[in-house]
C-alpha cells in the first residue's frame, strides 16, 4: 500500500485511543512503547496544571525588592508602558505583600501563597521569563493551549496523541478536567483538534457523582440486558454489511469503536472510581478539606488517569478565568492558592513515591501573569510580557529557576521563553521534536509551534 | 534564526530549480474528448480511456434503488423516502434518471444541501469567536443568499463578484449587501483593546480565506516569507491584502431597495416629529450615562487609539475609521452596556417614558431588514504596509498569473472579483470544477481541492479537468448543468463492487483512476437530517434566522458557534468555523459511537419513528420489512430479516430498540 501510516490514521484512526489502525501499528511496534518518537523519550505522559485566568507570578514565585520598595509610585519612565486590558493609564505599582521564603537544598524562593508546592522545589523547574502575545484571556488560553492566540488550530494535546498515540486504547488518550461545573474560557475549543481529524481532540472526563464521560452510560431506560442484544443485532448487520464492502476499512472501525465504547463503558467508571484510594492518599491531595477537596479530586483523578496510560491530561483550576483578579487580588488569590496549592503538592509527592513522576511531566501556569501596577488600586491587570510557570518530573532537573524578569517583573528579560518554546520542550520531552513533527494541511507542513520555538536545555540540566 | 536562514535557503534552491512555470497557473487546455465508440459521455471518455491504457475497465453499473439513494443524498443530502423510490422505480425508465436529476436540481433541498460545502470553504458561523462567542443575529442572510445562490444557479462570476464586492454593485438588489457579508465571516472579540492588531489579524485572516476559496491556493505562507513551495512571493500576498484594506464594517445598513428606503424614511419622519418631545426627554435623562460610558469606553484605549476616536470623520483615513468603529463598538457591548447600574428614580422614570413612547408604535414603520455587510471608506484608504520592510504596496494580483496592468484605475475588491472570475483565470474554474466533483465523488480530480500549489497533489486526470472547466464556462458558468454532466456518466453510476476488485486495488489501491465508485458516510447533518426524515419529524421551512439544536429543522439552520464543538454534529465531523475546511475529516470514534447508542438524541429520534411505524397496525413481519427499508432503502435480506425477527420476538416487541439499532447501523450511516 502507498499510503504513509501517519496519514492513513489521520483520518481512519477511529478512536480517541483509535481503534484498528493504531491498534495495528501499536502491533508493529512493540516493544517500543513511543513507536513515533524522534528522539529517546524522557517523559512518557504530561499533567498540565492550567491555573486559569492568569496568577500573580509577583506574588507567588517571583519575588521583586524593587515592587515594595516603589510601591505606590507610578511605572519608572525606564519601563516601556505596556497596551493593558483593562486600559488604566498611569496606575501605582502595587507591592506584593507576601512572606518570602527559600526552600528545599536548592533555596528557590516562593511565597507563603504556596506552603505546600514550597516543599517540593528541589522537584520543580521555576521558568521565570515566560511571554505570550494576547493580552486578553480569549487569545491567552487559546495561545496556551494551542501555541497561536487565533482560534482554529489543535491544542497541544492533540498534537501529542497524533504523534505518540495512544497507550491505552479503552481511555481517550487526552483527557481534561475542569475544577468546578462551568467552562473555561473558549470553552470545549480549547482541547479541540483544529484541523486535525476530532480522533485527536481532548474529551472532558467529570469525577464525582454521573458520567465521567458525556454519553457513557446506557439510557435508563435501556438495562444492561437489554443494551446488550441491541449491539449484538446492530453488530450483526454491521458485518453482513461491513463483508459486502471490504475496500471500506471505516466499516470495520465502526464496528471496533462500539465494541471500544462498550469496553470504555466498563474501563472509564474504574478509572475514576477512588473507592480504593486510601484515606491516607486522599487527605494527601486536600480531600479531607472542602477547600481544596475539588482539585484535589481532579489531581488525584490525573494520577490514575496517567497511571492507566492517558497521555496528556490538562487540569484546569479557576475553571471559568476565576485566577483573573482586577481587583481584590488578596482575597482572590489566597483563596485560590489556598485551593490549589495542597492538591498539587500531594499529586508531585505521590507520584515521586510511586516512581511516576520520572516519567510524567507535570507543567504548571496561566495563561499570563499579572502587572506590577494596580489595577482599581487593589487588583493587578493582564500580563502577557513576563511571567512565571513551572515544570516538574518527566527528566527536568528540579532545584533550579530558569531566566528572569526584569526587576519590576514587568517584562521577561533573560532567556525568554514564549509559548511556543515552552511547547517545543514539552514536546522534546515527551520524545518529540517540534520542527519534525508535521501535518499537511491545504499545502503546507503544519507543525505545533508554527516553524518556531526551542527546546530550553536547561531543563534537563545541560 | 539560525534554522530559518537554512529553510529560506534551500527553498530558494527549490523554486530555482523549479523555474518553469506550474500546470495550475498555466492557461486550461482545449481538448477534446478521446473518441471511445459507444460512449455518450465525454466524462467517460476521459475516464475509460485512462483505464484502458492499464488494461482496466468500469465497474457495473450499481442498481436503480442504489443509484436513486446516492444520488438523493449526493443532491439533497437526504435519502428518498419510500415514497418516492417506488416513484422512480415505477416510473418509465426512458429518461426517468434524467428526470430525476431536473426534479432533484429544482428542489429547494438542494441549495440546502450545497450551500454546506461553501459555508465550510468560507468558515461560516452564527457567533463572533474568541471568548464571548455572541450570537450573530443577522448574519443568517449571507447563508440564506449562498443556498438560494445555489438554487437559482446563479452564474459563478455573479457569486464571486457579490461576494467580494456586492457594496460596490451598482443598482440597489438587496442581495448584494447580503452577499458582502462574506467580508464580516472572521472571528471578533467584544472587548479587545488592542484594537490595532485586532484588525491587522482580521484583514490578514481574510485575505488567506479569500486565497483558500477563490484561488484554491494557500496564500498564508506568503504573509511571512516568499512561499517556500510556490509563486507567491510576499509582495503578492500584501497585494491582495490590500484589495480588503480599506474596508469599514457596517451594521447600520439594511437589506432592502431605494424605494423600500425611502418610503420608510417618510413613515420614520412621521414618528420622530410625533414622538420629539419624548425622545428629548429621553435624550436627557440618558445623557449622563452616556457620557460617563463613553469615557469609560475610550480611556481604556491606547493612546493612538482614542486620538482615532475623537478625529472629526472627514479627516479620518479608512484605518482610523475602523479603529474607531470598533471602539464604538464596546460602548454598547463591553461592561454591560452604558445603563447598566442606573438610578432607581430614573429607571422608573426611564420605564414610564418608553411606555408613553410605545404608544406611538402604531407609526412607526416595520424595520427594514438588518444585515451584517462591509463597505469600502468613503475617503482616503489608509496604505498596506510590509511588515518589517515597511514597504507600501498597492492592490494587486499574484505575479505568477498575471500582471496588474488590466487591473485598472480603481483598485477596488470588483476588480479583483473581476480578476477571479475571468474565464481566462487558470485556477478559478479548475478549482470550483473540482470542488463540485468532490462532492460526488468524495475526492476531488486534485485530490487537495484548496491547494493547488506544488504542496499540492497533481490533478489524475488533467484533461478532463480542464475539459470540466470549459464546459463549464461554455454553459454560463452553472453548476446545475455541470451536476448533470457528471451524474449522466457511467463514471458516476458505476458499482461499489468491481469483479476484478481485488487484481485492481493491487494496481490502484488509492482507485484514482476511479474504476468503482466509493462507499462513503453520510455527512453529520445528512446524519441528523435522516434521523429526521425518518422519524417525521422534520420541518419542511426553508430559510430564516439559525435555531436551537433540538428544534427539527434541517442541521443547516442550527445556529453554529464556534467555541462548542462538543455538539452531535461536531461528534460526526461538522467544521468549528475558525479556518477555510475545503474537505471534511471523515472520522470514526467511540464517542460517534456512544452518542448514536447512549445519547438521547438519537433514542428520542428512534421513538418518534417507532411510534410513527406503529401508526400503521401491520403484522410484526410487515413492521420489520418496513423500518428495515425505510433505514436502508432496499429490502432486507433473508439472513437480516430473520435476525430481525429473533430480536423482535425476544425482546418482546421493542420496536423503539428496534428502530435504535437501524438509526446505528452502517448501512443507515453509508452510502455506497
Amino acid at each position: 500500500m502507498v499510503f504513509n501510516r501517519r496519514e492513513f490514521l489521520q483520518t481512519s484512526g477511529a478512536g480517541f485511543g483509535s481503534v484498528a489502525l493504531q491498534w495495528m501499528l501499536h502491533q508493529e511496534s512493540q516493544g517500543s512503547p513511543h513507536p513515533l518518537v524522534h528522539h529517546a523519550a524522557k517523559a512518557k505522559q504530561v499533567i498540565f496544571l492550567f491555573m486559569e485566568g492568569g496568577p500573580s507570578h509577583l506574588d507567588l514565585l517571583d519575588r521583586k525588592p524593587l515592587l515594595e520598595k516603589l510601591s505606590g509610585q507610578s511605572l519608572p519612565p525606564s519601563f516601556k508602558e505596556p497596551i493593558t486590558a483593562m486600559g488604566e493609564k498611569g496606575a501605582a505599582l502595587l507591592a506584593a505583600p507576601r512572606t518570602w521564603k527559600r526552600h528545599g537544598q536548592s533555596g528557590l524562593w516562593a511565597s507563603e501563597w504556596m506552603p505546600h508546592i514550597a516543599t517540593c522545589m528541589d522537584d520543580i523547574a521555576v521558568l521565570k521569563s515566560c511571554w505570550t502575545n494576547g493580552i486578553n484571556h480569549a487569545g491567552g488560553v487559546c495561545q496556551m493551549n494551542t501555541c497561536i492566540n487565533f482560534a482554529g488550530r489543535p491544542s497541544l494535546g492533540s498534537w501529542v496523541n497524533y504523534g505518540l498515540g495512544t497507550a491505552n486504547e479503552n481511555l481517550p488518550s487526552f483527557v481534561v478536567l475542569c475544577d468546578n461545573k462551568g467552562r473555561p474560557v473558549n470553552g470545549s475549543r480549547n482541547w479541540g483538534s483544529g484541523f486535525m481529524p476530532a480522533t485527536h481532540q481532548g474529551v472532558r472526563i467529570r469525577g464525582g457523582e454521573g458520567e465521567p464521560i458525556a454519553d457513557l452510560d446506557p439510557p435508563a431506560e435501556c438495562p444492561e440486558d437489554r443494551q446488550r442484544a441491541k449491539l449484538a443485532l446492530l453488530q450483526k448487520f454491521n458485518y453482513l454489511h461491513a463483508s459486502t464492502f471490504p475496500q471500506k476499512s471505516e466499516l470495520e472501525a465502526r464496528i471496533r469503536s462500539y465494541e471500544l465504547a462498550f469496553r470504555m463503558q466498563a474501563e472509564a467508571p474504574e478509572a475514576v472510581d477512588l473507592a480504593d484510594e486510601s484515606e491516607a492518599t486522599k487527605a494527601l491531595y486536600g480531600m479531607d478539606h472542602r477547600d481544596t477537596e475539588a482539585f484535589g479530586r481532579n489531581c488525584l483523578l490525573a494520577r490514575r488517569l496517567v497511571e492507566r496510560g492517558v497521555r496528556f491530561v490538562e487540569l484546569y483550576s479557576g475553571t471559568g478565568s476565576k485566577w483573573d483578579s482586577h481587583t481584590g487580588i488578596e482575597t482572590n488569590h489566597s483563596r485560590l492558592c489556598r485551593s490549589m496549592d495542597k492538591p498539587v503538592a500531594g499529586l508531585l509527592k505521590d507520584l515521586k513515591r510511586r516512581g511516576l513522576l520520572e516519567e510524567t511531566l507535570v507543567v504548571w501556569g496561566g495563561e499570563f501573569g499579572r502587572t506590577p501596577m494596580s489595577e482599581k488600586g487593589d487588583g493587578r491587570d493582564h500580563n502577557p510580557t513576563g511571567f512565571s510557570m513551572w515544570m516538574a518530573g518527566g527528566g527536568v532537573k528540579g532545584g533550579q529557576a530558569i531566566g528572569a524578569t526584569d526587576e519590576l517583573g514587568l517584562y521577561a528579560v533573560k532567556d525568554r521563553m514564549h509559548v511556543h518554546d515552552i511547547h517545543a520542550s514539552i514536546l522534546w520531552l515527551l520524545g518529540l521534536d517540534n520542527m519534525a513533527l508535521t501535518y499537511d494541511h491545504k499545502g503546507r507542513p503544519e507543525r505545533p509551534t508554527i516553524n518556531e520555538g526551542d527546546f530550553n536545555r536547561k531543563l534537563i540540566g545541560a | 534564526m539560525l534554522r530559518v536562514i537554512h529553510l529560506t535557503l534551500l527553498c530558494l534552491l527549490v523554486s530555482r530549480a523549479g523555474a518553469e512555470s506550474w500546470w495550475a497557473f498555466r492557461p486550461l487546455k482545449q481538448g477534446s474528448p478521446p473518441n471511445l465508440p459507444g460512449l455518450k459521455s465525454p466524462v467517460d471518455q476521459f475516464v475509460l480511456s485512462r483505464l484502458r491504457d492499464q488494461g482496466m475497465t468500469f465497474a457495473p453499473k450499481a442498481s436503480r434503488e442504489t443509484l436513486l439513494r446516492r444520488v438523493f443524498v449526493t443532491l439533497v443530502g437526504m435519502p428518498p423516502t419510500l415514497e418516492e423510490v417506488e416513484d422512480f422505480l415505477g416510473a418509465n425508465p426512458e429518461g426517468a434518471w434524467e428526470r430525476q436529476i431536473d426534479a432533484l436540481l429544482e428542489d429547494p433541498r438542494y441549495g440546502e444541501h450545497w450551500a454546506t460545502m461553501w459555508l465550510d470553504l468560507v468558515r461560516y458561523s452564527d457567533s463572533d469567536g474568541w471568548n464571548q462567542d455572541a450570537y450573530r443575529p443577522h448574519i443568517w442572510r449571507y447563508r440564506d443568499y449562498v443556498v438560494n445562490a445555489f438554487n437559482d444557479d446563479k452564474p459563478y462570476p455573479e457569486v464571486v463578484r457579490e461576494q467580494l464586492a456586492g457594496d460596490e454593485l451598482d443598482g440597489d438588489d438587496p442581495e448584494h449587501l447580503e452577499a458582502a457579508g462574506y467580508l464580516r465571516l472572521g472571528i471578533y472579540e467584544y472587548n479587545q483593546r488592542d484594537v490595532r492588531n485586532l484588525w491587522n489579524d482580521v484583514l490578514n485572516e481574510i485575505t488567506d480565506t479569500t486565497g483558500d476559496v477563490f484561488l484554491g491556493m494557500s496564500v498564508a505562507c506568503a504573509r511571512c516569507h516568499d512561499h517556500k513551495f510556490d509563486d507567491i512571493t510576499q509582495k503578492d500576498y500584501f497585494k491582495l491584502r490590500a484589495f480588503f484594506e480599506p474596508i469599514i464594517w457596517r451594521d447600520d445598513l439594511t437589506a432592502s431597495t431605494a424605494n423600500e428606503k425611502e418610503r420608510y424614511a417618510q413613515q420614520m419622519r412621521k414618528w420622530e416629529a410625533a414622538t420629539k418631545a419624548i425622545r428629548e426627554e429621553i435624550a436627557d435623562l440618558l445623557k449622563p450615562y452616556h457620557e460617563r460610558k463613553w469615557k469609560s469606553t475610550v480611556d481604556k484605549f491606547p493612546l493612538d487609539i482614542q486620538a482615532c476616536f475623537h478625529k472629526p470623520v472627514d479627516e479620518r483615513d479608512s484605518l482610523e475609521h475602523q479603529m474607531a468603529y470598533l471602539v464604538a463598538r464596546q460602548f454598547e457591548e463591553e461592561g454591560g452596556g452604558p445603563l447598566k447600574n442606573m438610578k432607581k428614580e430614573d429607571e422608573a422614570t426611564y420605564e414610564s417614558l418608553k411606555k408613553s413612547l410605545a404608544t406611538y408604535d402604531k407609526l412607526k414603520p416595520k424595520p427594514l431588514p438588518p444585515v451584517m455587510t462591509a463597505t469600502a471608506f468613503d475617503g482616503t484608504h489608509s496604505p498596506t504596509v510590509i511588515p518589517e520592510k515597511s514597504e507600501m504596496v498597492s492592490p494587486g494580483f499574484l505575479s505568477a498569473i498575471a500582471d496588474d496592468s488590466s487591473i485598472g484605475s480603481q483598485k477596488s475588491r470588483l476588480s479583483l472579483a473581476k480578476w477571479i472570475a475571468d474565464p481566462n483565470n487558470p485556477l478559478t474554474t479548475r478549482v470550483l470544477v473540482n470542488r463540485i466533483w468532490q462532492q460526488h465523488f468524495g475526492e476531488g480530480l486534485v485530490s487537495t481541492a484548496s491547494d493547488f500549489g506544488r504542496k499540492g497533489q497533481r490533478a489524475s486526470h488533467p484533461e478532463l479537468l480542464d475539459w470540466l472547466a470549459h464546459e463549464f464556462v461554455r454553459n454560463g458558468w452553472s453548476i446545475k448543468q455541470l451536476h448533470r454532466i457528471i451524474l449522466r456518466s457511467w463514471t458516476w453510476q458505476q458499482s461499489t463492487s468491481h469483479p476484478e476488485a481485488r487484481d485492481y486495488q493491487k494496481r490502484d489501491p488509492e482507485e484514482k483512476l476511479l474504476w468503482r465508485a466509493r462507499v462513503r458516510r453520510l455527512s453529520a447533518e445528512g446524519v441528523r437530517d435522516s434521523m429526521l426524515v425518518l422519524s417525521g419529524e422534520l420541518l419542511d421551512e426553508v430559510g430564516g434566522p439559525g435555531v436551537d439544536e433540538d428544534v427539527p429543522r434541517r442541521a443547516l439552520y442550527v445556529k453554529r458557534f464556534r467555541n462548542d464543538n462538543d455538539t452531535f454534529l461536531h461528534a460526526f465531523d461538522m467544521t468549528p468555523g475558525l479556518k477555510s475546511t475545503p474537505q471534511r475529516n471523515e472520522t470514526t470514534t467511540p464517542t460517534q459511537a456512544l452518542t448514536m447508542i447512549n445519547g438521547d438524541y438519537v433514542m428520542e429520534r428512534a421513538k418518534a419513528w417507532s411510534r410513527r411505524l406503529q401508526d400503521d397496525e401491520r403484522s410484526e413481519h410487515w413492521l420489520v420489512r418496513e423500518a428495515m427499508h425505510q433505514a436502508w432503502g432496499r429490502k432486507p435480506l433473508p439472513d437480516e430479516f430473520h435476525s430481525a425477527m429473533t430480536f423482535i420476538e425476544t425482546s418482546q416487541g421493542s420496536w423503539t430498540d428496534f428502530c435504535h439499532v437501524l438509526l446505528n447501523s452502517n448501512e443507515f450511516l453509508y452510502i455506497h
